[in-house]
This record gives C-alpha cells, structure tokens and sequence, in this order.
C-alpha cells in the first residue's frame, strides 16, 4: 500500500508529532542528501552508515525546536554537519589511526583511476584533520560541497563575514599544508600499484 | 618539488583564489613566469582545488538503508528522553572552571579566614555530611519489541490507524496489538521480560516504562514472563475489572466467556478487583484463580490441572536484539507463479527459519533482504498446514568481523592483479565475483565457494578463487563469511 507523498510542510509536522510514517517518508526523502553532506565532511575513512544514523536520530528527536523560519535543507544540512564535527573532534581525540584502518570502501572494486582518486581523497582528508573543525567545515562546504558563503552562513549559524575570514583561513592553512606535505609526492608513492597497472 | 620563493606562498593561495588585487596579481604571474618554483607551487595548489571539486562530484558509497531506518527508530524508542551526550571538551571547561572557582574559594578563605572564626570555641558540632537518600532512577520509556509473528497481526496506534506489525518497528506505549484468529505475536521490552498474544486477541500496552509498566487485555489471552523489577518497580495486567500485580514470574491471563482466567506458572502474583468490590487474593506458582466479569466476593484459588505446564514465551538475549532485529525484520517474499497464495506464516527474529502458508503446490519462493535476493529455492506445500524452511543468515554479510575485512581489504589486490591480468586482453571486461570463505579459529581457510561470478570468463574466478585458498586470516572465532568482489573498468 503506497502512501500519497506529503508536502514537506505537512512531514514535518508529522515528525513532530512522532508519527512513524512522517518519519519514514522524511528519512526516505532526505538520506541521500545527508548521507553525501556527512560524506564530504569526514571523507571516505569515516563510518558513514553510523554517522546517517546519528543525524536521523539527532533530527528526529530535535525536530519540535525547527520553527520553520529557515528552509528544512538548511536546517538538516546543520545537524549534519554539526553531527560530523563531533564526530570529527571525537576522532581527534583518539588519533591512533583508527579511522584510516577502518576502511569500508574496498579499493578493489573500483577502477584504477578512482583509485588512484580515492587515495588522494585520504590524503586531502587527512590534511583536513589538522585544521580546527569549524574552519574545516566551512572549508569543504565551499571548495568540496560548492555551496555560497551565504548558504554556509545559514548552515553554519554564522554572519557571512565570519564565514568568509573562516574560509580565508582555512584555505590558506590547508594549501600551505598542501605544499608542506608535498602531496604529489605522497601521492606518487600511494598510487605505484594503480600506475603500474595501467 | 623546488620550494617557491619565500613569503610568496600566501599570494599563490591568495591568486588562486581570486582575492589579490589585479596589480599584485599580473605581478605574481609575471614572477612565475621565471621562476620554475613558484611556478610549480602554483599548478600544484590548482590541481590540489581541482581535486578538491572532483571530490565534490564523487558518487556516493551504497548504504543499507532499511536497516539504517530500522536502527534508527530502535534508538529513538530506546534512548528518547536521554540528554544528549555532553562534549568531552564542555565536561573540562567545566571541569577547569569549577577547579579555577575552588582554588579562588581557597585563597578567599585563607585571606579571610580568621576574621570569619568568631564562633565559641564550644560551640554546637556543626554535621558536615549527613546521609543522603539515593537519588531515585529516573523513568526510561521502553519500547516493545516483535520477536515473533505468525500470521495477520495488526498494530493500532493511538490515532486508531492500523498497521501490519513488523519486526522491525517497535511498539510503543499506547498503541494496541490485535491478532486475527490463528494468529500468534511475541513482543519483548527487556531482558527476559516479554508476552505471548495468542490468537484473535488484543492487548493495549498503556505503560512501558522501566520500572512500571501496565497493559490491558482486551480480548482473548496474553501469557507473560517478566524478569524481577527494580525496587519499587510494578507490573499489571488489567483485564474486565481484575488487575493482576506482579513483582517478577511467568504466567497467563485470559478473558473467557464471563471470566477472567489468572494461571500462575512461576512466582507469586496478585489479583485484585480495578474498582473494588472484593478483596485481593495471591495466586502462588502451580494454581490459578477463575474471576467472574461481575464478582462481588473474593475468587478462590485452585490447583492448576498438569502441574506446572511449559509457559514458553519467545525471548532472546537482549543485546543481540537490535543487529537481529535489523537484519532479519527486513525480509520480503516473494513467490512464482506469481499470485500464488503463499506468505510468510511467521517469522522469528534472528532464526534462521521461516514458517510458510499457502496454497498446495510447488513455489519458487525468493526471500529479499534490503531489495537484495538472500535465498532462492523451490518449496512444495501439500497442504494448509505451514511449511517451515531454514534460510541461510545474513549477518556475517552485514556485520564482517573487523580483522577479517581488514585483512581481505590488505590483500584485496591479489585478486585485483587476477582481474588486471585479464583486462590486458579485453578492455572491457567487467563483473562481479562473490565467494562464501570458511575461516576456521587458527584462520585458515578451509573453504572457499565462489557463488557470483559475472565476468563470463571463469578464469577471472579461478585466479582469485586460489589466491583466496592461500590466505592465512589472524586466529579467532571460525566464521563464514560472504564477500563480493566488483570490478568494472573505467
């Protein structure tokens, strides 16, 4: 039996209301989008399934304080994001390599030049880590993400002026991060086995 | 890599980004022009944006969504009410402020303190701690959740809209469940605490919480078994005027034709009339005690005929609960021919058996979990009687022991130089190979079948199937284990 979908308006106040069904619609609706948000912000060493789980949870037992004057996207967007930071500050606290040795994206399967691609991902991931969260947050929501300062404002619960010094930052914390890494170089050594294939 | 000029690396970051002014840039681009350092920096930081984009556009890993959700609605039935938990680095603010405020305390006392001392010498012995009552635990709101179904149940919640019950929904306080006739459920809360709904019953859960919780039967007969409550703790059964009180026992509960029927089969339990009338009566293990609707006296108690019969409710261990329950409460059926009356009759949480019905004849019965066929398998039913067949478990597909993923995940390209070898000759060679590995406990594997193997040229399978032989996993518990290989050439 098939439900007729609801305006977004009407599956909020569902979920408000605890409604299972409100519930499952919403989940349904917006895992993909939070599932790629939580993505871009830990990177592909982080437990994704876990952390869609946390946000979901966090949303619906948050849900009654959404009064409705931003967009639901936004709204969402900020407990995701703010769900990853936590999990992001929580890792840096138990730095002994544990995310990187929990890998559940098998290299295997994929072609060679995502691969190749994924490697550097780890390696852009794991400069990121070095930066203090809220910046690094910002900064993925601009340069990986794509969204405006604006938009990131909204997400962040920050002026757009303090968006923009926090990018700044970031940016010029992670590019010459970049360049003390020699990532090119980190990457040469990483992928021999891809370029050795081809 | 030759490093770029000194002081010169923010102006890179900054033209990159576009926020250096024209006149400082055309500058820059000028400098870069001879010199190679700077130069190189730049392409550097450019690839390493374009990267960064890249990443924007990566397609996302695939998710078990069902179980998610499932895991999802177990978490908010059994954690609601809990306070968030506090971030480490708010508990050492607070912890570093409370210790600068005692130190302050401190040197306030000592500066201060002997002016304050102007009590008597012999003054009234002042209690420095007294005994502090234990604060009470607060109420946790549980959430009962479906062990086993057999047939038609229904979930009423308390809109009054009903739903088919589900193993992997739990039920909370205020909905009803209802079972058609020859129909069975098992609902669980806690450990070792659950009922049994027999056929065309209903029984409205008004309480659950962790330490009172109320249920009304409504119509037929609830059999329950409840692990010993917390001090103070209190479970009911209220069912046409009489409530039945217990502490901790097994025992049964059943509206007849003008009587309400008590069977205790463990403990002690007592019944007593809702609105008065007569006086309450303890039913001990091995009697049972006959209420009539509209009793004016106390019942008496008698003998249960047999003794003590088996009381079985369908309980599982506690903590297994939540993983069993999101990975088998996902199953779908369906049969072939299509139209075929046949369902699932009932299903057990984490079993590895299910219960069919259906229409004599033979099905190809195919078992979903996820959207992703688990078992596939022809099943003759001769008659109304249920069927009951053994699946094969998933969880070892779900839940990968940790060593085991890491060590394939370490060695996984051997299997990937096994497909490269083959991609030399055909470029466009793609395909999927699924082995079944049994692991015994000093790791070696002892067997290994390949179940999935898409590529059409089986010599890809072969290659990997003997890597795979050589493989010595790190010693632990012997496990199978069912692990899908994807290779597709860009």
């Amino acid at each position: 039996m098939r439900q007729t979908a609801r305006n977004t308006g009407e599956l909020v106040l569902g979920c408000q209301k605890g409604e299972r069904t409100a519930q499952s619609e919403f989940y349904r609706k917006y895992r993909d989008e939070v599932a790629r948000i939580a993505y871009k912000v830990l990177g592909p060493d982080s437990d994704l399934e876990d952390i869609v789980q946390d946000v979901f949870v966090e949303v619906f037992r948050s849900i009654d304080r959404f009064q409705g004057n931003a967009k639901i996207t936004t709204w969402l967007y900020r407990v995701c994001v703010n769900v990853a930071l936590q999990k992001v500050r929580k890792r840096k606290r138990r730095p002994e390599g544990h995310t990187v040795e929990k890998d559940d994206f098998p290299t295997f399967e994929t072609p060679l030049r995502a691969l190749e691609r994924k490697d550097s991902a780890r390696i852009v991931y794991r400069i990121l880590d070095d930066i203090a969260p809220k910046k690094r947050a910002v900064f993925i929501l601009h340069e990986i993400v794509g969204m405006s300062s604006k938009e990131i404002g909204k997400v962040v619960g920050a002026n757009v002026l303090t968006v923009r010094t926090r990018l700044h930052y970031a940016r010029k914390e992670f590019y010459h991060k970049v360049l003390q890494a020699e990532l090119y170089g980190e990457r040469s050594t990483t992928g021999t086995g891809a370029g050795a294939g081809q | 890599m030759r490093p770029p000029c000194r002081g010169n690396t923010s102006k890179l970051i900054s033209l990159m980004s576009g926020s250096l002014r024209p006149r400082a840039a055309d500058r820059l681009r000028r400098h870069m022009q001879g010199c190679p350092g700077c130069r190189e920096a730049f392409e550097r930081l450019t690839k390493t944006q374009q990267l960064c984009r890249e990443l924007g556009e990566e397609e996302l890993p695939s998710l078990p969504w069902r179980k998610i959700e499932a895991q999802v609605y177990w978490r908010l039935a059994h954690t609601e009410g809990e306070p968030p938990a506090r971030p480490f680095s708010r508990l050492l603010a607070f912890a570093g402020a409370a210790t600068v405020g005692a130190l302050a305390a401190l040197v306030v006392v000592w500066v201060l303190g002997p002016r304050w001392a102007v009590a008597p010498r012999h003054a009234t012995p002042v209690v420095v701690s007294r005994p502090v009552p234990p604060a009470p635990v607060a109420e946790r709101e549980l959430a009962a959740v479906p062990t086993m179904i057999q047939g038609d149940v229904q979930l009423i919640d308390e809109s009054g809209s009903s739903s088919a019950l589900r193993l992997d929904r739990p039920v909370t306080q205020g909905s009803r469940v209802a079972t058609a006739a020859g129909a069975r459920a098992a609902l669980q809360w806690l450990e070792g605490s659950g009922l049994l709904l027999s056929s065309s019953s209903e029984v409205e859960i008004r309480r659950l919480m962790s330490r009172t919780q109320q249920l009304e039967l409504e119509r037929g007969s609830v059999r329950l078994r409840l692990a010993r409550l917390p001090a103070g703790g209190r479970f009911a059964v209220e069912a046409r005027g009489v409530r039945t009180v217990v502490q901790g026992t097994v025992f049964n509960v059943a509206i007849a034709q003008s009587t309400v029927d008590v069977e205790v089969y463990q403990g002690l339990v007592r019944v007593e009339p809702t609105r008065g009338g007569w006086t309450d009566v303890e039913v001990p293990s091995g009697f049972g005690v006959r209420v009539p609707f509209d009793a004016k006296v106390a019942p008496t108690i008698s003998r249960l005929r047999g003794g003590h019969p088996t009381a079985h409710v369908h309980l599982v261990r506690w903590p297994d609960l939540a993983r069993m329950m999101a990975s088998t409460g996902l199953l779908t059926l369906e049969s072939h021919p299509s139209g075929a009356d046949l369902m699932l009759d009932s299903t057990l949480v984490g079993n590895t058996t299910l219960s069919l019905r259906g229409d004599p004849g033979r099905h190809l019965v195919e078992l979903y979990q996820d959207g992703k066929l688990l078992d596939k398998r022809w099943v003759e039913l001769e008659g109304p009687e249920s069927k009951t067949i053994r699946i094969r478990p998933r969880d070892t597909m779900i839940r990968l022991p940790e060593r085991i993923h890491r060590y394939i995940k370490q060695r996984a390209v051997q299997i990937r130089s096994c497909y490269e070898r083959h991609l030399k000759r055909n470029p466009e060679l793609s395909g999927k190979l699924t082995f079944r590995i049994t692991i015994d406990a000093n790791g070696e594997v002892t067997n290994t079948d390949l179940l999935t193997d898409t590529f059409g040229d089986s010599r890809v399978g072969q290659c990997a199937q003997i890597v795979i032989q050589r493989w010595a996993f790190p010693p632990g518990k012997a496990v199978q284990v069912v692990y899908p290989f994807i290779f597709r050439p860009q």
